[in-house]
C-alpha cells in the first residue's frame, strides 16, 4: 500500500495556547481588580478604570481572549488529527491567530476608553463587530476546508460539536451586532427595548452555550479519553445530548428575563427549555465521567486527568444550577443579586478554567517533544484552583440569597424591612473580601501553571505532528443522495412532532392538547421504529451522515434556527404595532446625550431598569416596567444585576441637587455605597452639534423623531442643559460656567448635566411632549 | 477507522476508532433518560396549566390580586390619630430610627439641607403643617422637589411613626437651621 506523510500545522496551535496563557493571566488580573472594586470603593480609578468599563473588558477577557484562544487551539489541534489532515491553509491560520489577537487588542483599548455598545459580552463597537465577524468567518473556511480534505471518511463526536460551535456563534454574533453607525466609535442597536432584550439574551445566553460550552465538550471528546486512554462511553448517549444540546440551547435565553416585560409565553418557554437543558447537559458530563472507567487510579497520579475530571464535574454542577435558576420563583430571588455571578464563575472557572489546564498540562509536552516540567506544581495548581473556586462559589451563594432575601423582606409595620439599598450592599460586603481571597487564589494557581509550562517549553523545542496515511487510489465508492439523507426518517419525525408542537400557537386548549398528544404519539413511535432499526447490520442513518460534512452541517443549522426564530420573530412583527399606540415619546435631544453617557460610563453593570411586579419591589422602586417604558431605547438597558438599586422610575425622586452631589461623591448622599464617583463628567463637555447625528440615526431606526425637533437639536439640548445648570447654581451654590475653568465646578454642557436630565426622564412620560406622540403616528404611517 | 471489532472488558463492544480514540455503545442510563422524559412533560404539562387552559395565575395577576387587597386594607388616618400617636414613645423611636436612616441624606437631623430637604425643625411648613399634611407629604413625596414617595416603602404603619417622630421637631430649633424658604407659612392649629 502506498503512503504518504502529513505534517500537522502545530504552530499555529502553539501560537493559540500561548495567547490563551497570556490573556487568561490578564482577565483573571482584571477581575482581581473588579472584585477589590465593589469591596473597597477607592479602588475605582476614573474615569478609565472605573467598574462600570472594567467589568466588560473583564467580561470579554476571560471569554474571548482567554477561552477564545484556548478553543482554537484545541479544535485546531484536534481537528488535524481527526480529520487526518494538515490544516487547509497557512495563510489562513495565521490570518486567524494574528487578526484575533488585534480584536482582542482593540477591545483591551477601547473599552477603557467608553467605547461601548453596552450589550453584555456584545459590548464592542460596529468597526470590531465587523472584524470579529471577518475573523470568524477565516476560521470557518480553514475548518471546513480542512474537513473538505479529510482522509477519515467519518466526523467524530468532537467535530460535531465544533461544527455546531463555529455555525451557531456567527450567527448569534451578526445578528445581535446589527446597528446603525453614528460615528467611528459610536452606533445605536437596531433592536429596541423588549425587542433587544430579547435578542440579547438569546445571544448571551447561546454565548455561554456554543461559545464556552460545545467547543469545550468536543475538546473534552479529543482529550480526556486521549488522557485517561480508555475508550469513550457510550456513541449513541453522544448522539442524543449532541442534537439535544444543539435544539433545546437556543431556546432558554429568555430565562435572563424571567418577571420583566418580556411576554410571558416567551418566559415560559426560556423556563421549561432550560428544564429540558438538563439532561442533554448531564449526557456529556455522563460520557466525560463514565469514560474514565477503568483509569480512576490514573486520578490520583495524573495531573490531566485530576483536572478534565474536575472540569467535567464542575460543568455538571453549572448545568444543574442553570435550570435550578431558571425556574421563575428560583429566578424571582437569584435574578440581579450574586447567586448569578457566583454560578457564570462555576462555569468560567471550573469548567473553563479547569479544562484549559488540562489541556495545557497534556499538550505543551507534546508540543515540545518533551516531559511535564513540573507535575507538583501541576498537582498543587489543581488543588488551590479547586479551593478557590469552591470560596468563590460559597462565598457568591451566601452574599446572592442574603442580598435576595433583604430586598423581598417586609417589616411588621408593611414597609420594607431595608428600605435602604445601601443597607443590603453592606451586609454582603464581607462576602466580597471573601470572593477577592477566592480569585486571588485561582489567579496565584494560572501564574503557577504559567511558570510550569514555560519551563516545560523551555526544556524542549517545538515539534510538529506527523502521521503516516494511506494513499486513496481506488475510486470513491457511490454515495447516498444528499436530498435522501437530510430527508431522512429522524428529520421527517423531527419536523412533524415541532410543527404539531408549533401548532399550539394557533390554538387554545383542546385543539392544544390534540396537537401535544399527537406530538408525543409521533414522538414515541419514532423511538421505537428507531431502537427497532439498530439491530439491523446496516449503517445508520445517524452514522450515514456523520461521513457528510455538508449534510451535517445544514442539519445543525436548522436545528439551531428553529428556536430562535420561534422567539424572535413574533417579537420582530409586534413592536412596530407597539410602537403605533405607545404613549411613551422619545427622549429629548439632551436626555438622549445623558442616555449615552449612562452607556459610556458602564452604569448598565450595576443598576437595572426593569422593576418587576412583586409588592416588595414596586414597594423600593415605583410601578411595574411595561414594554412601554423602553420601546425607544436603542440599545435596552434593563440590565442583570443590582449592584446599586433599580433606576427603571428614577426620574423625580431625587432633586437635580440630589443627583448632582451624588455623582461628585456618592457617599455624600449615600453613606456607606461602594459606587464610583464621576466628578470628571462634570468637565468633560458634549458637542451639541453632533446631536443631530445622533437623532436622526435613531429615525432611522424607528424612533418617531420629527423632522424639526431633529433640526433644533442643537438648540434643544443647549437650554435644556442650561435650566439644569441655572437651577443648580440658584438651589446649592454650585459655580457654573460655560467653558472648563479652574474656578468652575461644573460646565454647562457637561456629560453630568446631559446625564442628570436623562436620569430625571426615567420612568416619566412628559406631558408636553404629547406633540411627539402625533409625529409617532405620521412615522408609523 | 478499522473495520475488526475489539471488545473492552468495561466498555464493551467498540464501534468506531478515531485517532486511537476508541469509541464504545453504552445504552443510555435509564434513570438518565426518566430525567430528560421528566423534564420534556413537566414543560408540556407547565405550558397547559399556565397557557392553554390559563389554570395557574402568573405573576402579573398575582400581583395585581395583592396591590388590591392591600388597598382594599389601608385604614384611616386623622390628625387626633397621629396627635395621639406622637404621645406614644415606642412609636415615636420607631419614627426616630427611620428618620435617621431614611431621611438623614436631604433633611439633615431636621434642619433640612440646602438643595434638598426643607427644616421640619422651624414653624415654617411649605407643603402643609397639619398631621394629615406631613402624613401626605410623607406618602407621597413631592416628586418635582425630589421627596420621595414612602408610603410603599415605609409601609402604612412606618409612615405614621415617622410622622410622628416629625411631630415631635416642631419649633424646636435646631441649629443650623436652613433658611425659611419661599412658600413657606407658618403653620397653627
Amino acid at each position: 500500500m502506498e503512503t504518504q506523510r502529513i505534517v500537522y500545522n502545530d504552530k499555529v496551535v502553539r501560537q493559540f495556547l500561548w495567547a490563551s496563557v497570556l490573556f487568561g493571566i490578564v482577565g483573571m488580573l482584571v477581575g482581581v481588580i473588579i472584585a477589590l472594586q465593589l469591596a473597597y470603593w477607592p479602588a475605582n480609578l476614573p474615569p478609565y478604570l472605573s467598574f462600570g468599563r472594567l467589568r466588560p473588558l473583564h467580561t470579554n477577557a476571560v471569554i474571548f481572549a482567554f477561552v477564545g484562544n484556548m478553543l482554537f487551539a484545541g479544535v485546531y489541534y484536534s481537528t488535524q488529527r481527526l480529520a487526518k489532515a494538515r490544516l487547509a491553509s497557512d495563510i489562513l491560520s495565521s490570518v486567524h491567530f494574528w487578526g484575533w489577537q488585534l480584536i482582542i487588542i482593540a477591545a483591551a483599548v477601547t473599552l477603557p476608553l467608553g467605547i461601548t455598545a453596552a450589550k453584555e459580552y456584545a459590548e464592542l463597537e460596529w468597526p470590531i463587530d465587523i472584524a470579529i465577524a471577518l475573523i470568524w468567518v477565516v476560521f470557518a473556511v480553514n475548518f471546513f476546508w480542512t474537513l473538505a480534505q479529510r482522509r477519515e471518511k467519518h466526523l467524530y463526536v468532537a467535530i460535531w460539536f465544533y461544527i455546531a460551535t463555529i455555525i451557531t456563534v456567527a450567527v448569534l454574533h451578526i445578528v445581535n451586532s446589527v446597528a446603525i453607525p453614528v460615528s467611528m466609535f459610536k452606533s445605536y442597536s437596531v433592536f429596541a427595548g423588549v425587542q433587544d432584550a430579547l435578542v440579547q439574551w438569546w445571544y448571551g445566553h447561546n454565548a455561554v452555550a456554543f461559545f464556552l460550552t460545545t467547543p469545550i465538550l468536543g475538546i473534552m471528546y479529543y482529550f480526556l479519553p486521549k488522557a485517561a486512554e480508555r475508550p469513550v462511553f457510550s456513541y449513541r448517549l453522544s448522539i442524543v445530548h449532541f442534537w439535544g444540546l444543539v435544539f433545546l440551547y437556543i431556546w432558554a435565553g429568555p430565562h435572563h428575563l424571567l418577571y420583566t416585560a418580556l411576554p410571558d409565553w416567551a418566559q415560559s418557554l426560556g423556563m421549561v427549555f432550560s428544564l429540558m437543558l438538563w439532561a442533554p447537559s448531564w449526557g456529556g458530563m455522563l460520557n466525560g465521567l463514565l469514560t474514565l472507567r477503568g483509569a480512576w487510579d490514573k486520578l490520583r497520579t495524573d495531573p490531566v486527568l485530576k483536572f478534565l475530571a474536575a472540569g467535567v464535574t464542575f460543568y455538571g454542577m453549572a448545568t444543574f444550577e442553570g435550570p435550578l435558576l431558571s425556574i421563575k420563583s428560583v429566578s424571582g430571588l437569584a435574578h440581579y443579586t450574586d447567586w448569578i455571578i457566583g454560578h457564570v464563575h462555576s462555569g468560567a472557572l471550573g469548567w473553563n478554567g479547569l479544562m484549559a489546564a488540562g489541556m495545557f498540562y497534556w499538550l505543551v509536552p507534546r508540543l515540545y517533544g518533551t516531559k511535564l516540567h513540573s507535575r507538583s506544581a501541576a498537582n498543587f495548581h489543581f488543588w488551590i484552583a479547586t479551593v478557590g473556586i469552591l470560596i468563590y462559589a460559597i462565598s457568591m451563594w451566601v452574599a446572592g440569597i442574603t442580598q435576595g432575601l433583604m430586598w423581598r423582606a417586609v417589616s411588621e409595620t408593611g414597609g420594607l424591612l431595608y428600605p435602604n439599598f445601601v443597607e443590603t450592599y453592606l451586609a454582603i460586603r464581607p462576602m466580597y473580601w471573601a470572593r477577592l481571597v477566592s480569585g486571588l487564589i485561582y489567579f496565584a494557581g494560572i501564574i503557577l501553571m504559567a511558570w510550569n509550562l514555560i519551563a516545560t517549553a523551555r526544556s524542549g523545542a517545538p515539534v510538529d505532528g506527523e502521521v503516516e496515511v494511506a494513499v486513496v487510489t481506488e475510486p470513491r465508492a457511490r454515495e447516498i443522495p444528499w436530498p435522501k439523507l437530510i430527508f431522512g426518517q429522524p428529520v421527517i419525525a423531527s419536523i412533524i412532532i415541532v410543527a404539531l408542537l408549533f401548532g399550539m400557537a394557533l390554538f387554545d386548549g383542546l385543539m392544544s392538547t390534540v396537537l401535544a398528544i399527537a406530538a408525543i404519539m409521533w414522538g414515541v413511535a419514532a423511538i421505537a421504529v428507531s431502537m427497532r432499526n439498530r439491530s439491523d447490520e446496516k449503517i445508520s442513518w445517524h452514522h450515514a451522515i456523520e461521513g457528510r460534512a455538508g449534510v451535517f452541517t445544514v442539519l445543525v443549522v436548522i436545528g439551531v434556527l428553529v428556536g430562535g426564530v420561534a422567539e424572535i420573530i413574533p417579537m420582530v412583527i409586534s413592536v412596530p404595532e407597539t410602537i403605533r399606540t405607545t404613549k411613551n415619546v422619545p427622549y429629548t435631544p439632551l436626555e438622549l446625550e445623558g442616555r449615552d453617557v449612562f452607556i459610556r460610563e458602564g452604569c448598565y453593570t450595576c443598576h437595572s431598569q426593569m422593576i418587576r411586579p412583586f409588592t416588595w419591589e414596586t414597594a423600593r422602586y415605583g410601578e411595574v416596567s411595561t414594554m412601554d417604558d423602553s420601546i425607544f431605547d436603542h440599545p435596552f438597558q434593563w440590565g442583570s444585576r443590582r449592584i446599586g438599586p433599580d433606576l427603571a422610575r428614577v426620574g423625580g425622586k431625587y432633586s437635580d441637587v440630589w443627583h448632582y452631589k451624588h455623582m461628585i461623591n456618592p457617599r455624600e448622599i449615600s453613606v456607606g455605597s461602594n459606587m464610583p464617583p464621576y466628578p470628571h463628567l462634570s468637565k468633560e463637555t458634549i458637542d451639541f452639534a453632533s446631536t443631530q447625528v445622533k437623532l436622526r440615526a435613531m429615525r432611522n431606526i424607528g424612533v418617531p423623531y420629527r423632522a424639526d425637533q431633529i433640526q433644533l437639536a442643537e438648540q434643544s439640548a443647549q437650554s435644556a442643559a442650561s435650566a439644569i445648570a441655572a437651577g443648580l447654581a440658584k438651589d446649592a451654590g454650585v459655580a457654573v460656567c460655560d467653558e472648563p475653568a479652574e474656578s468652575c465646578e461644573l460646565v454647562v454642557n457637561s456629560r453630568l448635566v446631559a446625564l442628570i436630565s436623562y436620569l430625571q426622564r426615567l420612568g416619566r412620560v412628559p406631558e408636553s411632549e404629547t406633540l411627539a406622540a402625533v409625529g409617532a403616528k405620521e412615522v408609523a404611517k | 477507522m478499522s473495520d475488526e471489532k475489539r471488545t473492552d472488558e468495561i466498555q464493551g463492544e467498540i464501534l468506531h476508532v478515531y485517532d486511537d480514540i476508541e469509541e464504545a455503545d453504552n445504552n443510555l442510563p435509564t434513570w438518565w433518560l426518566l430525567t430528560f422524559y421528566g423534564a420534556v412533560a413537566f414543560g408540556l404539562v407547565y405550558w397547559f396549566y399556565y397557557h392553554e387552559y390559563g389554570i395557574g395565575k402568573l405573576q402579573p395577576e398575582v400581583y395585581n390580586e395583592q396591590m388590591a387587597a392591600v388597598a382594599a386594607e389601608r385604614s384611616i388616618v386623622t390628625d387626633e390619630s397621629l396627635e395621639a400617636l406622637m404621645q406614644d414613645e415606642t412609636a415615636v423611636a420607631a419614627g426616630q430610627k427611620i428618620f435617621t436612616t431614611q431621611c438623614y441624606a436631604c433633611h439633615d437631623q431636621g434642619q433640612g439641607r440646602v438643595g434638598l430637604g426643607s427644616n421640619l425643625t422651624d414653624e415654617y411648613w411649605v407643603h402643609g403643617g397639619a398631621p394629615t399634611d406631613i402624613h401626605s407629604t410623607v406618602t407621597n413625596g413631592i416628586p418635582e422637589k425630589g421627596m420621595t414617595p414612602w408610603g410603599a416603602i415605609l409601609g402604612e404603619e412606618g409612615v405614621s411613626q415617622v410622622t410622628a417622630y416629625v411631630l415631635t421637631m416642631r419649633n424646636t430649633n435646631l441649629e443650623g437651621g436652613k433658611p425659611v424658604e419661599e412658600n413657606a407659612k407658618v403653620w397653627e392649629p
